[in-house]
């Protein structure tokens, strides 16, 4: 039924998209589902462009796209590797460099997303993708209810169980995404063992739960990311996505089935790129000026924020008792695999990445058509400033990351308000130059 | 300036595109999809036919310069001004999170709810979006809550008293071992087209222009009832459903603040021009009687909310009373501090704390559970669970009085359970809640929108969507439990809502449980698109666009605003067009 009625209200706004014809509820994929139409948006560079219009397309084509495209590629290997996983649980053949695989492809697309946060708006954001694979605190009695549920365990290790997942995920809506996988796969700061998933799990109130079906959990959770990591890249990128993204969605039609306007922007005409880049009265963010404004703020502020006030904010304080007396724990994201000063250097390695104009996180010099060198050629007296910031921010966060003590360990250390003040006064920074640039002339 | 008068434009055609039912798009990549000036150089100047002030709907200490994506979330400068941005922060995230049936910092969510989270409902902060189904899942923007009531004609009337079985604001999810007193599986929810305005206005504009406008149907089957009785049973035994969408929570600390004074004031002058100048037969037709007395020319007895008298205390020390209710379609709260955040933090997700020892349940739902022997069986198996007893008869009893809402969850003959939110969180929480910036207006340069605001004020619109109030001295109300603690305040702040914080009634084809809705505040709405919220308007978001709204005002010849909408029928598209730009920079 949802399917009928998706493709009603695409009808209706004039958005001719879905090929099939069916309305049926059944399982079977439709045969004739075609991704829907939407065109890509034009990055390349032109010599006519303004200078703003430059770096908004070399954003859009050198940091937003190919993150969007890792991030989909290793969360394709993921859903590989803990499904090769879980097979071999099954047939009794697990080993640990099976586990430390599906370790290492977590970690590879956990970074991936955590380097796209400065991206966090549009279709992440609109079409509630973000909530859908990145909600926490995990909630242990909802995971334990899940996988003592006879119905959803058999889902979970059946022939779709990406589907399974889409379809039937109300009762375990809070463990989906990456912390139910991370809870999965690691304990304790390290990977899980192979004695571990072949018992039953020690986690206090959760000893009724074996190891298998955690395992059958985790790769039909990885198939669920697989595909919402497709959604993002391609409504992202339209018909530009890549093939496999493509191939991925193909096969899963209902996807799309819980989205407005088919998870595209500008009522389903166009897919994110193209918005960010079209700004006009009606479409994008009105003015290039304003385009630019969005990436410095809607953007990369919005998650400066997020990482000073509540990642690492709400459990400092927390922990130091100037918050609440309750424990500090359970505002910790990633808690289990204690990767959360690596995550949140990735959330400021994104901010890099749209400073720079390109995915490399070393990076020493901007690309020619970057923020930065635009915050240059226009003469803006605070760049320093903001290239200092966005410099400490990172280094805060190394020193975090080795000081032997993970965040969840020592949630109120000297270091982690050192994180906060940096990321703060980055913060502080971008908001600066974003509004700098709204008061000038589009160039 | 030369694009300022760029009427018809392909970008205003894909904008009010959803109107139209035809496919024939826009193509986005046209010549006249073209950057706007920036507004950047003319914030906090008068520009044309605005004041300098209004690029601060907020006023100086309730908005934010941020209006880009997730400016919903921004604090009020008051907030830092007064020192509160920790405590602000630190409520954020209650707002933000799923809570859990497991014990965690965010505990205590069911044994019903009608959500697990805040954000469900208010994607993005913003406005609810329309759905094509009542379903709700973490962020999926659902803002919907059921109004399930016995229409008091028997059959589909927006009138009648909410049935008893379920909650008012009804559930549709329990944590284990419970079943949800409504199976959400079972609403349907349809959407029909308009095929005829009740009024007589052709459904197309003079120039030939289409709209299209788009109604909920929602019932919910009697076997969807987990209840004992059944709602079909009772009453009447006619079962009647509305939706009524969530709007956006930023900016309402400020409503807060208007003085009660002035929300006087307005009813007498509304109620004064029925009566005097427009010489109506009835002025109870056009003021509800509930809340404004015509004949005493004074606040009848349903206008005051009892709850706040002796319950709590005013920020200048004074002892609660009785206050004038502002908040709600159905102005069923006054105080912020006890008005619909601060009950929904409770009552959505059944999170009990020292204030609030109750369940939000119903006896009838108690009575169910206690029944069911699916239910019985699986508590049977869990011999850690609280209602767990030797026998099926005990686990029935345990079953029905914990989960009566007579019952203190706190002290009580089978399981006393811990306040599941404590009085700091919540006081954080409220500070979060009255701190949230409303952003400042965009684009008032632009000469499109000036001709929009003068047209706006031409027709009427400003009537009821008053454009400006200036707050009182924001002598707020805190409950006990939180008295004395500092909120952030907006003292004598000239703010742009855009609403009269009324009621009015407009008689659209399944209006509104109620039939009277209160003037929903206009501000901050354009920046739904960007910030992911629902861009959908009036109560169930029938309306798909701003152009939609206003013409459901003149679905009817009753409605109150039909003379304003018939005028913007009337319109010029440049003109329509207008409006809408000035709706979206306001």
């Amino acid at each position: 039924m949802k399917k009928f009625q998706q493709l009603v209200m695409a009808f209706l706004v004039g958005v001719v998209s879905f090929g099939f014809t069916a309305c049926s509820d059944d399982n079977s994929e439709p045969q004739d589902f075609q991704l829907p139409e939407v065109g890509q948006a034009t990055v390349s560079v032109s010599s006519s462009d303004k200078a703003m219009q430059k770096v908004a397309k070399v954003y859009v084509d050198q940091v937003v796209y190919p993150t969007y495209k890792a991030l989909a590629a290793n969360a394709r290997t993921l859903y590989t590797t803990t499904a090769a996983l879980y097979s071999a649980a099954e047939a009794g053949t697990m080993t640990q460099a099976q586990i430390d695989a599906a370790c290492e492809a977590f970690k590879d697309t956990r970074r991936e997303w955590e380097r796209s946060e400065a991206f966090l708006y549009g279709s992440a954001s609109d079409n509630e993708l973000d909530p859908h694979i990145d909600s926490w605190p995990l909630d242990h009695d909802e995971l334990v209810n899940a996988l003592k549920n006879p119905t959803l365990v058999a889902g979970f290790k059946g022939s779709d169980p990406a589907k399974f997942v889409s379809d039937n995920n109300s009762k375990f809506q809070s463990v989906l995404g990456f912390h139910g996988m991370e809870f999965v796969l690691f304990r304790e700061g390290k990977n899980r063992t192979v004695d571990a998933l072949k018992a039953n799990e020690t986690e206090e109130g959760m000893t009724s739960v074996k190891g298998i079906d955690e395992l059958a959990f985790l790769q039909a959770v990885a198939a669920d990311v697989r595909n919402i990591t497709a959604l993002l890249e391609f409504t992202w990128m339209g018909s530009a996505a890549s093939n496999e993204t493509k191939s991925v969605l193909s096969n899963a039609s209902y996807v799309f089935s819980s989205l407005r306007n088919n998870g595209l922007a500008a009522n389903g005409t166009m897919c994110y790129g193209q918005f960010l880049l079209s700004p006009s009265a009606t479409t994008g963010y009105n003015s290039w000026q304003g385009t630019i404004r969005q990436i410095f703020v809607g953007g990369c502020s919005n998650i400066c924020a997020e990482v000073a006030d509540q990642k690492l904010g709400q459990a400092y304080r927390t922990a130091t008792g100037s918050g609440s007396a309750e424990d500090s724990r359970d505002y910790i994201e990633s808690p289990y695999s204690h990767r959360s000063f690596i995550d949140y250097q990735d959330n400021i390695y994104s901010i890099k990445n749209t400073l720079y104009g390109t995915r490399d996180v070393n990076a020493t010099a901007p690309a020619e058509h970057s923020l930065l060198n635009l915050l240059k050629a226009m003469n803006y007296s605070g760049l320093n400033d903001l290239t200092a910031a966005l410099n400490k921010a990172i280094q805060s966060l190394e020193t975090a990351k080795n000081s032997g003590k993970s965040f969840v360990e020592a949630p109120g250390a000297q270091h982690v308000k050192d994180c906060i003040d940096a990321v703060s006064a980055l913060d502080e920074e971008l908001n600066k130059a974003g509004d700098w640039v709204n008061k000038q002339d589009a160039l | 300036m030369k694009r300022i008068y760029l009427m018809g434009s392909l970008a205003m055609a894909l904008s009010l595109s959803l109107f139209s039912c035809s496919d024939e798009n826009s193509d986005p990549s046209g010549e006249d999809f073209k950057p706007m000036e920036s507004d950047g150089k003319y914030v906090g100047e008068a520009v044309g036919n605005f004041s300098k002030e209004e690029w601060y709907p907020g006023g100086e200490l309730g908005t934010t310069d941020n209006v880009a994506s997730g400016c919903y979330e921004d604090e009020t400068p008051a907030v830092t001004a007064q020192g509160l941005i920790d405590d602000f922060n630190a409520g954020e995230k209650f707002f933000e999170r799923q809570f859990t049936s497991a014990n965690s910092g965010f505990k205590g969510l069911g044994p019903a709810s009608v959500r697990r989270s805040c954000l469900d409902c208010h994607p993005n902060y913003g406005h609810g979006r329309r759905m094509d189904s009542y379903t709700t899942s973490y962020g999926n923007g659902n803002g919907y809550l059921l109004a399930v009531y016995h229409p008091v004609d028997g059959a589909n009337s927006n009138d009648g008293g909410y049935v008893a079985e379920v909650t008012g604001m009804p559930q549709t999810q329990a944590t284990e071992p419970f079943k949800a007193p409504i199976d959400e599986s079972q609403i349907k929810m349809q959407w029909h087209h308009v095929t005829a305005m009740e009024s007589g206005l052709p459904m197309k504009f003079p120039d030939g222009e289409a709209y299209d406008l788009i109604y909920p149907e929602i019932t919910i089957p009697r076997s969807a009832f987990r209840t004992n009785p059944n709602p079909y049973d009772t009453g009447n035994k006619a079962v009647a459903v509305r939706v009524e969408s969530t709007i956006g929570v930023m900016g309402t600390g400020l409503l807060d603040a208007i003085s009660e004074d002035d929300i006087k004031a307005q009813y007498a002058s509304t109620a004064n021009y029925y009566k005097n100048v427009a010489k109506v037969a009835n002025v109870s037709e056009y003021v509800n009687p509930n809340f404004w007395d015509a004949s005493a020319d004074n606040f009848a007895a349903g206008a005051w909310y009892p709850g706040t008298e002796n319950t709590g205390v005013y920020a200048d020390g004074g002892n609660g009373k009785p206050m004038v209710k502002r908040f709600t379609y159905a102005l069923t709260r006054a105080s912020l501090q006890d008005g619909p955040g601060a009950n929904a933090i409770w009552n959505i997700t059944n999170v009990s704390r020292p204030d609030r020892p109750k369940l939000y349940t119903t006896n009838a739902w108690a009575a169910a559970m206690a029944e069911d022997k699916e239910v019985i069986e699986k508590i049977k198996n869990d011999p850690t669970s609280p209602f767990w007893a030797s026998t099926d008869d005990e686990i029935s009893k345990r079953v029905n009085g914990l989960l009566k809402p007579g019952t203190n969850q706190f002290s009580n003959e089978w399981h006393n359970f811990e306040p599941e939110m404590s009085a700091d969180h919540f006081y954080e929480f409220m500070v979060w809640h009255r701190g949230l910036a409303i952003p400042r207006a965009r684009n008032l340069n632009d000469a499109r929108v000036q001709q929009g605001k003068k047209v706006f004020m031409e027709i009427g619109c400003a009537s009821c969507h008053r454009p400006s109030w200036k707050t009182g001295s924001d002598n707020y109300w805190t409950p006990n439990m939180i008295a004395g603690k500092k909120l952030p305040r907006y003292a004598n702040q000239t703010i742009y809502p855009y609403s009269d914080m009324m009621q009015h009634k407009l008689y659209m084809v399944n209006d509104i449980h109620g039939s009277w809705c209160r003037t929903t505040p206009l501000w901050g709405r354009g920046l739904a698109a960007i910030n992911g919220s629902g861009v959908e308007r009036l109560h169930d978001c029938r309306a798909r666009n701003e152009v939609e709204a206003i013409m459901w005002h003149a679905y009817s010849k009753n409605s109150h605003a039909y003379n304003s909408a018939l005028k913007f029928y009337n319109l010029s598209k440049a003109d329509r067009d207008a409006v809408v730009m000035f709706l979206r920079s306001i």
